[in-house]
């Protein structure tokens, strides 16, 4: 039989990567980008390997209450009574926490619960992207379009959201054949190398902490530089926001900080003139992780150099006004909420460790749909197997708006549930199968007046035509911005005494998502070229500085051998191995491979396979 | 503690292997890395002796030979005047994402060979992308020359450097001179060919290798679990095994295209044989009784370039002019890695352009060249872009870029 393709697309944190899997023998064997995809932009590591997920032995098969497997009927029938209880108390007493998923049927389906059940609290969390009070704005980057790009702290072609389509535009912008040809020119402010630091033209190394007062700094010889024509722009508030970034910038009262910047002028002289000679071809970047000032500082900048519209295009944050999950942690801590239901994350796994989330679920009865036993499955009341995208029906948005299919290629593997049909038992819905779900969400998305013929091609293309957003000019009210920058409360400057510890999201297994995936745990990390294990990286000369004697990483006979130190971070202790990176100034550390700030390597009860089978080492390194 | 890590070393020691230009010294000599950089520069293109044999050449002549003696020959007209594949990668483009990398091991039923192996180097990844640290030339002159750096003088801020690495399909290809038993071969399509029910793991070709590009199956990865490659056939029935059924699941993931490969036998890029193959027969199906068996332009494409979200890799025949291949090849930046071996590699590389500028502090106002191209000022004694000041005694007259034509000054 000869194989043949079948369009869909893997929804990620932000979107979704359009795809065309391989099917052999009424199996997914190959995931290819979508070349029909008006935004088909390839594919990452991430995306191809999570092919191989969909065949780990270690997914969790089948429902299981307590530590007992169940029928999948059982699970309907306990999730029918959760929903009639739900019903009976409206919702009181009951929290969700979901995770990142762009899905519009599956937002339909929330919207719906949110209204059935008003008494509910609703809880969202996402690791590697924290939503960030003040920041009203999404931006969606035209990097083909820009001659000057600054990134401050972004690794925007790597373990950024939407690295594929940036790779992709950025690259269009530096493919010269002749000596005519023009090419774009990449700045980067960043703490740990990352890949885009790799591809700057120029790179400014400093702690992620102090983004912020650099980002000031630039800011304000901008807006007050003649040629960039702020106070028309700002109008009335042209001096307020001087003044607000000059007090960021000067680091309000952090010792040292005036070393520092003075350390940079001659930097951001030449860096600011080479912007204002491209004004409107320029794009500034903020890292995810930045403080919310660095975003609305570069919203400023975007906005004052003409960049929106042709660089970046802005849009409201449609946010459903989901809570956090420190919200969440102190309301199970004081016990007014006694039902939790989780669909997707592992926040005792990846949840910060001052929240003590471990402790915070134990306190209610906790329901979760999960691809896998974690370690926040530890006592759950019910845990629910939950499908991959390979073999579900759902629907996802590119991040460009356009709607994207989601069709299985092979039917489910295990007893599992995908998210809709999961809320929609949860909501005493009529409508139960997923595909018929997403059917009536493309009903109302497509408004066709052909509805079947439509789906067909809908189906057949991977994504619905012309359901792109439509950007439309921000209006940034530059006075609240102002009160932003006003609450601000710039970091220390670290040194030998007061080391900053970053905590990065991983090149390959991101926020522990993808621990159990051997194609990405055999991948050499883009930078150090680690594969499998997990360091904390340091400067030779923070080593140096710290008293530790040199690493025998290289140039030694012993390849690869690294200390096991100890770092203490607010009183919990953790061992690691380290090395001397010639890449970075401070600590800094993964947070995706097995380490978790709370305890010191706990036993794992997911994980079986991933000793014993893919990764025999990990046994040993654990214990 | 011991780390798994698949690259100790960083630095290239001032070799031309990623060769790299600030955009002012491209505008000057947009050609600089294949004319001016590394000893293939200094050349002629055409060298009387060749190291290795060149399939088509040393087979084309005698059967010419022998077709114009007596009108037949038993030697068979072996290169395709239809396809001769061939591959750019633009190092320009690739920021070293690792999608290619993943994308080659689902395609190809590349195993999982785990920690323990990958210490021991024993990764079978098909393509690999290389990391180069490299910095600024601080030594002063005439001292220390080849040494660029200590390992107690690690630079703080390093320019990186990466380049993806896979067979390269050379034409005079090194590992098949050296097979006693002709397990890789050449088709007539220019692939560099592994047989694999003819290897015997002798494994002289992966060390007549330049490139290192060869990967050995040192045990039957995709058949034992992981913590039980060292044991005996015999002890395997007494371990404690996971149930079959799971091995059975993990299984599916393969791709039924392309073999999966047994222990003790050498494996590399294919130039995905199997999807060159497939377009082969949808064209000739197409074609019918017609002689239109040419694969269009961009029908083929590697897994690996599919993956690319840079779009820096370019695939296809360079028999045709007007394939994105073909452009791509005459781009003045194009190189061969490790040319002057007469390897005539059908993988060849887009040299890299950074765009600094000029008026910031770390744009060296004494060199204006990245990193690299200043480790290699150092190492070689010459500058390829004809600035003063770092020239060897012997090599006065060299390094003026474009405009010298190196091929008529003879080798070195």
């Amino acid at each position: 039989m000869f194989p043949s393709f079948f369009a869909t697309s893997r929804p990620t944190r932000s979107g979704a990567v359009p795809l065309l899997a391989k099917s052999a023998d009424g199996r997914p064997v190959k995931l290819e980008r979508n070349p029909l995809h008006p935004d088909s932009s390839g594919t990452d590591a991430v995306t191809q390997a999570s092919l191989l997920d969909l065949y780990d032995p270690d997914r969790l098969k089948s429902v299981m209450q307590g530590s007992n497997s169940v029928t999948r009927q059982a699970g309907v029938d306990g999730l029918r009574s959760v929903a009639s209880d739900l019903e009976k108390s409206k919702g009181a007493g009951y929290a969700f926490l979901l995770d990142s998923v762009q899905s519009p049927s599956r937002d339909r389906l929330i919207a719906k619960l949110r209204s059935k059940y008003p008494e509910a609290t609703w809880h969202h969390y996402d690791p590697i992207q924290p939503a960030l009070d003040g920041v009203t704005h999404k931006a969606f980057y035209a990097l083909d379009k820009a001659d000057i790009i600054v990134s401050l702290g972004a690794d925007f072609l790597g373990s950024e959201a939407e690295s594929t389509r940036h790779t992709r535009d950025f690259a269009r912008g530096r493919k010269i054949s002749s000596v005519d040809d023009k090419m774009n020119r990449l700045y980067v402010v960043e703490g740990p190398m990352t890949i885009t630091g790799a591809g700057a033209d120029h790179r400014l190394r400093m702690a992620p902490s102090q983004i912020e007062k650099f980002a000031a700094f630039l800011a304000m010889d901008i807006i007050t530089d003649k040629n960039s024509n702020a106070e028309s722009v700002l109008g009335e508030n042209y001096a307020k926001m001087v003044q607000e970034l000059n007090s960021i910038k000067s680091g309000k009262a952090n010792e040292g900080a005036s070393t520092l910047i003075a350390s940079w002028s001659s930097w951001v002289e030449a860096c600011k003139n080479d912007i204002l000679a491209h004004k409107g071809h320029v794009v500034f970047i903020p890292g995810s992780s930045q403080p919310a000032s660095v975003h609305l500082m570069c919203q400023v900048l975007n906005a004052l150099l003409g960049n929106i519209g042709t660089t970046v295009h802005y849009q409201a944050d449609e946010a459903h006004n989901f809570s956090s999950i420190q919200l969440l942690a102190s309301t199970l801590q004081s016990s007014s909420v006694s039902k939790l239901i989780m669909i997707g994350g592992n926040p005792v796994y990846n949840a910060p460790a001052d929240l003590g989330w471990a402790d915070a679920q134990k306190k209610a009865t906790v329901i979760r749909l999960s691809d896998r036993l974690d370690e926040s499955s530890e006592n759950v009341a019910w845990s629910f197997p939950r499908s991959h995208f390979l073999e579900s029906w759902g629907d996802a948005r590119t991040a460009d708006g356009t709607l994207a299919a989601v069709q299985p290629l092979i039917a489910p593997l295990y007893d599992s549930f995908t998210d809709l049909e999961f809320l929609a038992i949860l909501g005493g819905e009529n409508t139960l199968k997923p595909h018929d779900i997403v059917r009536e969400t493309f009903k109302i998305v497509s408004r066709a007046s052909d509805a079947d013929s439509a789906w067909k091609h809908f189906l057949h293309d991977g994504y619905l035509k012309d359901s792109f957003f439509r950007h439309s000019k921000p209006d940034f009210q530059w006075a609240s911005f102002i009160s932003e920058f006003k609450k601000v409360s710039t970091l220390p400057v670290p040194g030998k005494d007061n080391l900053e510890v970053v905590f990065l999201p991983d090149s390959k297994v991101e926020d522990g998502t993808f621990t159990n995936n051997g194609w990405l745990q055999e991948l050499p990390d883009p930078i150090t070229k680690i594969s499998w294990d997990n360091v904390i990286l340091m400067s030779p000369a923070t080593a140096q500085a710290l008293g530790l004697p040199p690493s025998n990483h290289e140039g030694s006979t012993k390849y690869n051998m690294a200390r096991i130190i100890e770092v203490e971070i607010k009183g919990r202790k953790n061992l690691r191995p380290s090395l001397d990176s010639k890449r970075i100034r401070r600590l800094h550390s993964g947070i995706g491979h097995g380490i978790r700030p709370q305890s010191l390597w706990p036993g794992r009860r997911g994980n079986r396979v991933l000793q014993r089978f893919r990764c025999p080492h990990r046994q040993k390194f654990l214990h | 503690m011991e780390i798994a890590c698949t690259q100790d070393h960083g630095s290239m020691e001032g070799r031309p292997i990623i060769r790299e230009a600030n955009i002012q010294q491209f505008r000057k000599h947009p050609d600089f890395a294949a004319s001016s950089m590394g000893i293939d520069s200094h050349f002629p293109h055409d060298l009387p002796s060749k190291v290795y044999n060149h399939p088509y050449e040393s087979y084309e002549k005698k059967a010419e030979e022998k077709q114009k003696k007596d009108g037949t020959t038993l030697y068979p007209i072996i290169k395709s005047s239809v396809h001769q594949w061939a591959m750019t990668i633009d190092l320009n483009a690739c920021t070293g994402c690792n999608a290619c990398v993943v994308s080659c091991q689902s395609e190809n039923n590349i195993p999982i060979v785990g920690k323990d192996q990958v210490r021991r180097g024993r990764e079978m990844h098909w393509l690999r992308i290389d990391r180069y640290f490299s910095a600024p030339v601080t030594v002063p002159e005439g001292s220390d020359k080849g040494k660029i750096r200590s390992e107690k003088n690690l630079p703080a801020d390093p320019q990186v450097s990466v380049q993806p690495m896979a067979c390269v399909h050379c034409e005079n290809a090194p590992c098949e001179s050296v097979c006693p038993v002709n397990a890789t071969v050449h088709d007539e399509e220019g692939l560099n060919l592994m047989v694999y029910n003819r290897c015997v793991g002798t494994r002289y070709c992966s060390n007549n290798c330049p490139y290192k590009v060869r990967r050995f199956n040192f045990f039957d990865y995709n058949l034992r679990p992981l913590d039980s490659l060292y044991d005996s056939p015999v002890m395997l029935d007494k371990l404690p095994r996971r149930p079959t059924d799971e091995f059975e699941i993990a299984k599916l993931v393969r791709n039924p295209d392309v073999s999966v490969r047994m222990r003790g036998v050498m494996e590399k890029c294919t130039y995905c044989i199997q999807r060159i193959e497939g377009a082969k027969i949808a064209q000739k199906i197409k074609a019918g009784a017609s002689d239109a068996v040419e694969v269009p332009d961009g029908v083929v494409r590697t897994a690996c370039l599919d993956a690319c979200p840079a779009e820096a890799i370019t695939f296809g025949n360079k028999l045709d002019p007007n394939s994105a291949v073909s452009k791509s090849i005459k781009n003045p930046r194009n190189y061969s890695v490790l040319g002057y071996l007469e390897t005539r590699a059908r993988t060849t590389y887009l040299a890299r352009v950074r765009n600094p500028n000029p008026e910031m502090p770390d744009y060296q106002e004494s060199l204006k060249s990245p990193y690299t191209t200043q480790e290699y000022f150092k190492t070689n004694a010459e500058d390829p872009f004809g600035h003063h000041g770092h020239h060897g005694d012997n090599h006065s007259d060299h390094g003026h870029g474009a405009d010298d034509n190196h091929a008529k000054e003879g080798s070195h």
